[in-house]
């Protein structure tokens, strides 16, 4: 690792660091704290739920959200960078590295979170905890050893966040490129284009009888293959096979981080 | 130190003509120490290339000498060869200019004498 | 050892800002970029610091491009009007920050400067005026650990004290560890003793590329009576003339004819670096309001 991309590495995650920590304080402040001084303030502190308040919360969305949204901020790290001699190859490549460090730190503070204090808040065993997840179609495919499919659930959220976090990136790379104005005019077009496609797609798809007018079993099966539906035997949650969507997931990675490394190379300064 | 530039001569002449000058009317003493590149430089905001220019059109006239991480001192006798050199240069520069403007202005020979031991008596 | 920039063309939408440009700049040297607003003076810099890309054309730095390339941006320093540093940040962080980057930094030099200019370190850079933001660009400029330097527009903002203190900070530092300085200013008086290389850019070419003395070793004013003056400078490259009362004087760039007599009512003098500017780059409209 050369010292230019150490030294740009450490400050991009330093920056993460103290917006992630700002958001985090954010947040336990508007759920937390103030529910609780209400409920104080009230005197409804006998109503107030300790488990629903703390336990309830999912980390890992909040992770989730900050990865794209930290990384999609692109022009002001970019600006100065470049002032300081930094190339747009090391800026990418120290974001890469930051979104590692922080899908993976993040994602295992998240879980210690999540099994030390949520579940024992709301009386969850690890293995109901995990079962809880989205992880939960694959959460037996270890065997019934609860540690080994933790772990293999950590493994697979972190990727996941790093796709996230990838995703931001490309994203935040394309937009950096138009001016503030056309920025705002695709943040607001593209959500509604987005819907009204979905819309078209459901009205064309769904003749209303409930049988659709195309043949969409090649598309399910790419699908369910795809999430890991076992093509042999009966598909019982917990027993999905967690190896393709890795690998799809992977594939997905590497296929944001060239767009948003194809359009970091574009990167320039404005005037 | 007071220099005055124009800009019709070479920076680097001028540079060589002002220090010159200071030698000749003694501000800068034979034996002393004059400043030094970048002192002249930062205060007449010239490039110090261009000051060593000049600096050593007078090291090579044998007015100025460089001791070795001090900086640049007056060679003795120094003002005498300035002396000297500018006794040579009087008739070039100053009498035949003279006799051109006092034809201009029909001034004779014998008026433009008189004008002279007027001069010498005057100051 | 240098930089090169070799034929460098960049268009913005359809438009023609450089065109063909080819020039070197030389280690440990003061070089003068001279151009009136919108000839391109930024746009050239932009490109040889990597923050745009150049339409066609290579920028080099000893033979190595400098596209994407950390070990050659890490030798250059582009102090710039557009404001690349974050707003909120504090003035000493700034320091720190480029310490991180450049690998190295002259911080008691910078906190000396910092004192001598009045610029207060632990404010935040969004409370700066214009003149306080180019003294913290200008400190930066100055304590970096590189090879080339370049300044656009070092003096913006600047009052006449802060100025005679920036001139004479940028020679102590020069002498003391020459590196390549490139100007770029408006203010051409100030800088034209202290340059040794000029650039002209002008209407997106470079007009004028030499050693200053042998650039305005080649400049003239011829003055004198119109009907004398003109006969001496027919066929002359004549860049300019005034006019005032019954005399006239044209301005020339390039050889005199040396088999042609000066008349006695015709007086041959050089330009300065300013005059020579003014003239190369009026516009026809400009030049015909001298005339009259």
């Amino acid at each position: 690792m050369s010292t230019k991309l150490r030294a740009t590495t450490r400050y991009l995650l330093i920056d993460q660091l103290k917006m992630l920590g700002a958001a985090a304080l954010t947040i336990i402040g508007l759920f937390m704290v103030l529910p609780f001084l209400f409920a104080l303030v009230s005197g409804n502190l006998g109503n107030f739920s300790f488990s629903n308040t703390f336990g309830n919360f999912s980390w890992g969305f909040l992770l989730g959200m900050f990865l794209f949204i930290a990384n999609s901020l692109t022009y002001d790290s970019f600006k100065l960078l470049i002032q300081n001699g930094i190339s747009r190859k090391t800026f990418w490549s120290a974001k890469v590295l930051v979104v590692l460090m922080i899908a993976f730190a993040g994602e295992l503070v998240s879980a210690l979170y999540y099994y030390g204090i949520s579940a024992p808040l709301r009386g969850l065993s690890m293995h109901a905890a995990l079962m809880n997840m989205p992880y939960s179609l694959y959460a037996n495919f270890f065997g019934s050893n609860v540690l080994v499919n933790v772990f293999a659930s950590l493994i697979f959220n972190a990727i996941f966040l790093t796709g996230v976090g990838l995703t931001g990136m490309a994203v935040g790379s394309i937009l950096a490129l138009f001016s503030k104005w056309t920025q705002r005019i695709v943040i607001v077009v593209t959500p509604i284009l987005g819907l009204f496609l979905l819309g078209f797609l459901i009205s064309t798809t769904n003749t209303g009888d409930g049988y659709s007018s195309y043949d969409f079993t090649g598309f399910v099966n790419f699908l369910k293959f795809l999430v890991g539906y076992p093509q042999h035997g009966p598909a019982t949650t917990g027993y999905f096979n967690p190896a393709m969507p890795t690998i799809t997931m992977l594939i997905g990675c590497a296929i944001v981080g060239a767009i948003a490394y194809f359009f970091n190379q574009k990167l320039k300064i404005k005037n | 130190m007071q220099f005055n530039f124009n800009s019709t001569e070479p920076i680097y002449l001028q540079v060589a003509d002002q220090i010159e000058e200071a030698i000749f009317t003694q501000t800068f003493a034979e034996g002393e120490q004059i400043p030094s590149t970048t002192e002249i430089s930062k205060e007449f905001h010239i490039n110090p290339a261009t000051v060593l220019k000049g600096m050593n059109i007078l090291v090579d006239a044998n007015l100025i000498e460089k001791r070795r991480g001090v900086g640049m001192f007056v060679i003795a006798g120094a003002q005498a060869r300035i002396v000297e050199k500018r006794r040579d240069q009087f008739y070039a520069d100053y009498v035949i200019k003279l006799v051109s403007e006092a034809r201009k202005l029909h001034i004779t020979q014998e008026e433009l004498a008189k004008l002279i031991e007027r001069g010498f008596s005057a100051s | 050892m240098s930089i090169q920039v070799q034929g460098v063309d960049q268009v913005f939408h359809g438009q023609t800002v450089l065109d063909n440009l080819n020039l070197t700049f030389e280690p440990n040297k003061i070089y003068g970029l001279l151009g009136r607003n919108g000839a391109g003076k930024s746009t050239l810099l932009n490109i040889i610091s990597n923050r745009i890309p150049a339409t066609h054309g290579t920028v080099t730095l000893d033979g190595e491009t400098v596209r994407d390339n950390d070990a050659a941006l890490g030798k250059i320093y582009l102090m710039s009007e557009v404001n690349l540093y974050p707003e909120r940040a504090r003035i000493k962080q700034l320091f720190k920050t480029t310490q991180l980057f450049y690998g190295d930094f002259d911080t008691t030099y910078a906190t000396k400067l910092a004192q001598a200019f009045g610029l207060d370190v632990n404010a935040r850079f969004s409370k700066l005026s214009t003149g306080y933001r180019t003294i913290f660009k200008l400190i930066v400029a100055l304590c970096v650990p590189v090879d080339y330097v370049f300044l656009d527009e070092p003096v913006l903002g600047l009052d006449a004290n802060h100025r005679e203190l920036f001139y004479q900070e940028l020679i102590e530092t020069y002498s003391n560890n020459p590196r390549t300085f490139v100007i770029s200013t408006h203010l051409i008086e100030e800088i034209a003793n202290l340059i040794e290389h000029v650039f002209v850019l002008d209407d997106h070419h470079i007009v004028v590329n030499g050693e200053v003395p042998d650039i305005l070793a080649k400049s003239y004013a011829i003055s004198g009576p119109q009907t004398d003056v003109e006969t001496y400078t027919s066929g002359l490259n004549i860049i300019g003339q005034d006019h005032l009362g019954g005399i006239t004087a044209h301005y020339v760039y390039g050889p005199l004819d040396d088999n042609r007599p000066i008349p006695d009512t015709v007086k041959v003098e050089h330009l300065d670096l300013q005059k020579l500017f003014v003239s190369l780059t009026n516009t026809k409209e400009e030049a015909a309001a001298h005339v009259n």
